[in-house]
């Protein structure tokens, strides 16, 4: 039906090397992106390198809003949330992945009679929103890259070195 | 107002240039061209052509044109005035300068004039400024207080 | 103080009260020249004809002064370059980088950089305010406007005007500030203030220096008027002064610094006698908080929340929504934290307070007094990372275990919940082998979790052990294969996947009996449940399991952006043991499967949005979760929310909300959130804006949930919105934000709550309370 193992993606030599910019120094979210990344062949830029690509992480924000209430009025459910404006701009300025926003969520009970715990299932939830937010991020940005990749599906399978962005 | 320096009215006037046409009479006109220089004491000029009248041995008026024609010349306080334009008239008599045709005078302390026609009396500072025939406008330029030479 | 909401000045005619001299950029002589530049600029006049002598020349004729970012046109100027003084006379128009205005007669000393000008009308260069005024004295960046009026209206249709004996204007600064100014709405004179400061450009947000008034069965007529302070350009405060008529007065307060490498906020409030309940320990009300974060290094900063309230029903009292209510417990922490290339630390601690009268201090977690953690995770080699999380907490409660009442007490004397402590100290090390290639990844981990305790002695009678301790290994095995196919949708080329997963767990029972329940809670059943590998969110309790997850995900990723069109997944475990770990209270889970996870995602354009969730259990043939919502954006703002929730024995509720856009004046914003399992509505608004170029105007009644006992109050706000000076009435816009979501399109991207993330936002609120 079509569907075939997924191929290697050959990052554009122009896209390397990147450099990762995020507003709040303190994010790890900058830091796993770029792990990733090296891992899939990207250098990272130093700081003297002028021309580099730049993946701007434009706004990082958290919500963690009360999505159900009982009927005394106390919230009994939460909705973590976790959403993320980036664009990935190359050297030269023009935008290879336009500007968008990831959002992503978990939705966690908290009954106000049992909120034991609940502190320590929201640090959870907000350690593997972190993760899974980069994950979204590049598999974004793969596909955006797909689409500048030769189309012709003859290239050989899986490459040698796992050199993979997924 | 500032004053030109009066002393250089009893100043040698001495004129350099490629030709010259002058009547021998005391009174008759003098014309110099190509590449005119005329000092009198502080006063001194440039032009392509320069009408000296006399009368009676003193210079009565000068005429120049150049493009542009430059003049500058002393006041009593010290400080130079410098002027330009495509046609200079100094008559000595009354102390006033015209100046025709984009003319400028550089003032003290980095200042000036610009205007299609200036007339300047270096005796009282009386200044006229015009666009002259066509729509020009007269600018002046002051120095800012902390830059201007003192007095 | 960020102003909640820009002032919204789409609604303007393009034409402004002074409109700009066409011979002069409209942001002044030259770019970027301020009022400072102007001492080292030439001043350069032009004429038609000029006259006089070269020291005081006269000009007559369209004359141009010029000077740094300073502009003035008249018909005739006469200059004396020994004092630097001029006069100008004739359809004067003076222009420099804050205002412009036009007049009959001006004069003025470019040393002193002094000007007056008689009979103007102005206009201020960055956002609309204009009026007219007998005479300005303008020196150098600031200006007093004598018999001035002020509005951002638009001369033609003047909805609002404030009329001041001097206004006085601090471009540098962005701030005006009227005396003895009467504001009027139409022709109806409606407040007289003595002194009155305003925000002139979008640089300075002032808070709600506007008195806000409403009206409520609890609280009568409830009158705030806010004091802004402002102190010094990195610390301000602002005061509340608040008065309620059916329970009596109110001193808040707010004092915030800015430094280079941090913020702080001091708030409170204080209500020396509250009519409200006559129960003993409700007569003196008052909160107060303190949020301030301080960037010690590169990668070390500290991080203080407090904030503590005088009774539980502290929030119930004081709220304006049902997101007030909404809390039960006032959390307080504070702690260093830091974070590195493979590894984050931090030193902290946090209290909890219980804001809900009918539940008792038991409900609350412990609080970590202090709690230090460490985890380090490096990928030492590409098929091998380590790495280890380890925690050590000292626990403490005020109310924690039930002492029943000593043997020989008299009949019917109660037991008490009496304090408990206890130190906990937890190390889990792993190892896992992180093999990938484009198409797969397989990755087995073990990890090893050894937790050991110190309890006080009321806790060890309790759980009958002194130092319980458990040492467990985890091992799990993560494996995924990704399928992709191109296709073309509507003309658009995708990028389809699917994405089969696999996750075995295995960890072998150890007896857990004796360990008490500090931090640790069943983990909400969800799709990220089926590849964790523990059952409960706290290291009290680490899951027996022998079970593997088999999970399936497809997605539809638009090529030319990367958007996610569509996603799906579905996904089981299949228990293959029980697990027989349990907290206090629960059962074992029983061999066999779990229920099924479902989650779709669908975004067909840009404004529709569809997400839904669905939980079946097979085993007793029920839902245990059905979410569905929908969302729409409708143009120029408006935006429709629909959603359902049940969640088994917790939750069946519906809400919908909306925020529609009629024309360009007027919007209609709606909600109704109702609870079927209670069979009554939570919260219902229906409100009506309308808006023009300078003046807005909102009518909003709510129905919500205000108080514990469920009751429903009614409330209408009426809100009045100057733009440009501020609003009057109740702050609609608050409480709609967090009725409907999007209703500002900013909200979509959500407001950092405080525990997750690094630096508190800096759009604070001004009025802490919730």
């Amino acid at each position: 039906c079509g569907f075939h193992l997924r191929n290697a993606i050959v990052v554009p030599p122009e896209l390397t090397p990147m450099r990762i910019v995020a507003p709040d120094p303190y994010s790890p979210l900058a830091e796993s992106l770029s792990e990733s990344l090296q891992r899939a062949g990207v250098q990272p830029a130093t700081d003297d390198m002028e021309q580099a690509t730049t993946l701007q992480i434009l706004s990082e924000r958290w919500g963690d809003t009360p999505i159900s209430i009982d009927e005394l009025g106390r919230a009994q459910e939460f909705s973590l949330r976790y959403a993320v404006i980036f664009a990935l701009v190359d050297a030269e300025g023009t935008i290879v992945v336009p500007q968008q926003a990831v959002e992503l969520s978990r939705d966690y009970v908290a009954p106000p009679a049992d909120s034991i715990g609940k502190t320590s299932e929201r640090e959870l939830l907000a350690k593997e929103l972190r993760r899974e937010m980069s994950t979204a991020m590049l598999r974004r940005i793969g596909a955006a890259l797909l689409s500048t990749q030769p189309k012709a599906d003859s290239k050989a399978g899986a490459s040698a070195d796992p050199a993979t962005v997924h | 107002g500032a004053v030109a320096r009066t002393s250089d009215r009893n100043q040698p006037l001495d004129v350099e240039a490629t030709s010259t046409d002058c009547t021998v009479a005391g009174d008759g006109p003098c014309s110099f061209t190509g590449n005119v220089h005329l000092t009198q004491g502080t006063l001194l000029v440039q032009a392509a052509k320069a009408v000296v009248h006399r009368s009676n041995g003193d210079i009565r008026r000068v005429i120049l044109t150049g493009a542009p024609a430059q003049m500058s010349q002393e006041l009593d306080d010290g400080s130079t005035v410098t002027g330009r334009a495509s046609n200079v008239d100094y008559d000595m008599s009354t102390d006033t300068v015209v100046f025709t045709g984009n003319a400028v005078i550089d003032q003290r302390g980095g200042g000036n004039i610009t205007a299609g026609r200036i007339s300047y009396n270096m005796k009282s500072g009386q200044v006229q400024g015009s666009g002259g025939e066509g729509p020009g406008r007269v600018h002046v330029k002051f120095p800012p207080k902390t830059q201007q030479g003192t007095r | 103080r960020a102003q909640k909401m820009q002032d919204d000045f789409s609604l303007c005619p393009l034409t402004q009260a002074v409109p700009e001299f066409e011979d002069v950029p409209a942001t002044g002589i030259t770019l970027g020249k301020t009022p400072l530049d102007r001492a080292q600029s030439p001043t350069d006049i032009e004429g038609d004809t000029l006259s006089g002598t070269d020291v005081a020349p006269q000009f007559q004729g369209n004359v141009a002064l010029r000077r740094g970012d300073q502009f003035l046109g008249a018909d005739r100027l006469t200059y004396d370059s020994e004092q630097e003084h001029y006069v100008a006379d004739g359809n004067i128009r003076y222009q420099d980088s804050s205002m412009r205005l036009t007049a009959e007669h001006a004069e003025g000393n470019q040393a002193a950089d002094e000007h007056q000008i008689d009979d103007l009308k102005y206009q201020l260069v960055s956002r609309r305010g204009n009026g007219e005024s007998s005479r300005i004295n303008l020196h150098g960046a600031q200006g007093s406007l004598h018999d001035s009026t002020y509005s951002t209206c638009d001369p033609e249709d003047r909805h609002w005007e404030l009329k001041a004996k001097r206004i006085d204007v601090d471009s540098a600064e962005g701030f005006a500030v009227a005396h003895n100014a009467v504001l009027r709405i139409g022709r109806i004179p409606v407040l007289y203030v003595p002194w009155f400061e305003f925000p002139i450009d979008e640089r300075r947000h002032t808070g709600l220096l506007f008195p806000s008034a409403s009206n409520s069965s609890r609280n009568g007529f409830d009158y705030k008027q806010p004091i802004y302070l402002n102190l010094a350009p990195n610390y301000d405060a602002t005061l509340y002064p608040r008065i309620m008529t059916a329970r009596g007065i109110q001193l808040g307060g707010e004092f915030r610094y800015l430094g280079t490498k941090g913020q702080a906020s001091v708030s409170g409030a204080y209500m020396p006698h509250d009519d409200l309940r006559d129960d003993e320990g409700y007569d003196k009300r008052y909160f107060g908080a303190f949020n301030g974060f301080q960037n010690l290094s590169r990668s070390w900063q500290a991080r203080v929340n407090l904030l503590h309230i005088s009774d539980p029903r502290y929030f119930e009292d004081f709220n304006s929504s049902i997101n007030g209510i909404s809390v039960y417990a006032a959390y307080s922490d504070a702690g260093l934290y830091g974070r590195g290339r493979h590894w984050s630390a931090g030193l902290m601690a946090d209290h909890w307070q219980l804001a809900d009268y009918t539940l008792s201090e038991v409900s609350l977690a412990y609080n970590r007094m202090p709690r230090a953690f460490f985890s380090w995770d490096q990928r030492l080699r590409p098929w091998l990372s380590a790495g280890v999380d380890a925690e050590a907490v000292r626990f403490q409660k005020d109310e924690a275990v039930f002492e029943a009442p000593p043997p020989g007490a008299p009949f019917g004397t109660q037991g008490r919940f009496v304090g408990a402590a206890g130190s906990r100290l937890d190390i889990k090390p792993y190892v896992s082998l992180p093999l990938e290639g484009a198409s797969w990844f397989v990755r087995p981990t073990l990890a090893w979790r050894y937790t050991a305790y110190q309890l006080d002695d009321q806790l060890a009678a309790v759980v009958k052990a002194k130092s319980p301790s458990r040492s467990q290994p985890i091992g799990s095995v993560d494996a995924g294969l990704y399928f992709d196919r191109s296709t073309r949708l509507h003309g658009q080329s995708f990028l389809q996947t699917l994405e089969p997963r696999m996750f075995y767990l295995y960890s072998p029972f150890r007896n857990q009996d004796t360990l008490p329940a500090f931090d640790t809670g069943a983990l909400t059943f969800s799709w990220g449940q089926m590849f964790r590998d523990n059952r409960y969110s706290g290291a009290d309790r680490q899951a027996d399991a022998n079970q593997l997850t088999i999970a399936l995900t497809s997605r539809l990723i638009r090529e030319s952006d990367g958007r996610e069109r569509f996603s799906a997944s579905i996904g089981q475990i299949k228990y293959f043991d029980d697990s027989r770990v349990v907290l206090p209270g629960e059962q074992p889970i029983l061999a066999g499967k779990s229920a099924w996870v479902a989650d779709v995602g669908w975004a067909p354009t840009d404004r529709w949005t569809f997400g839904g969730s669905y939980q079946y259990n097979p085993k007793l043939r029920q839902k245990d979760l059905v979410s569905v919502r929908g969302r729409y954006l409708l143009p120029d703002d408006g935006v429709v929310n629909l959603a359902y929730r049940f969640r088994r024995d917790v939750s069946d509720q519906v809400d919908f909300s909306f925020l529609y856009p009629v024309n360009d004046t007027w919007s209609v914003v709606g909600r109704d959130y109702y609870s079927i399992l209670d069979r009554k509505p939570l919260e219902q608004v229906l409100g009506v804006q309308w808006d023009s170029c300078c003046i807005a105007v909102r009518l909003v009644g709510r129905r919500y949930v205000h108080n514990r006992e469920g009751e429903l109050s009614r409330g209408i706000m009426l809100e009045i919105e100057l733009k440009g000076l501020g609003s009057a009435g109740q702050d609609t816009r608050k409480t709609l934000r967090r009725a409907i979501l999007g209703y500002n399109r900013g909200d979509l991207y959500l407001v950092p709550p405080e525990t997750a993330t690094a630096q508190p936002s800096t759009d604070s609120d001004p009025d802490p309370t919730p």
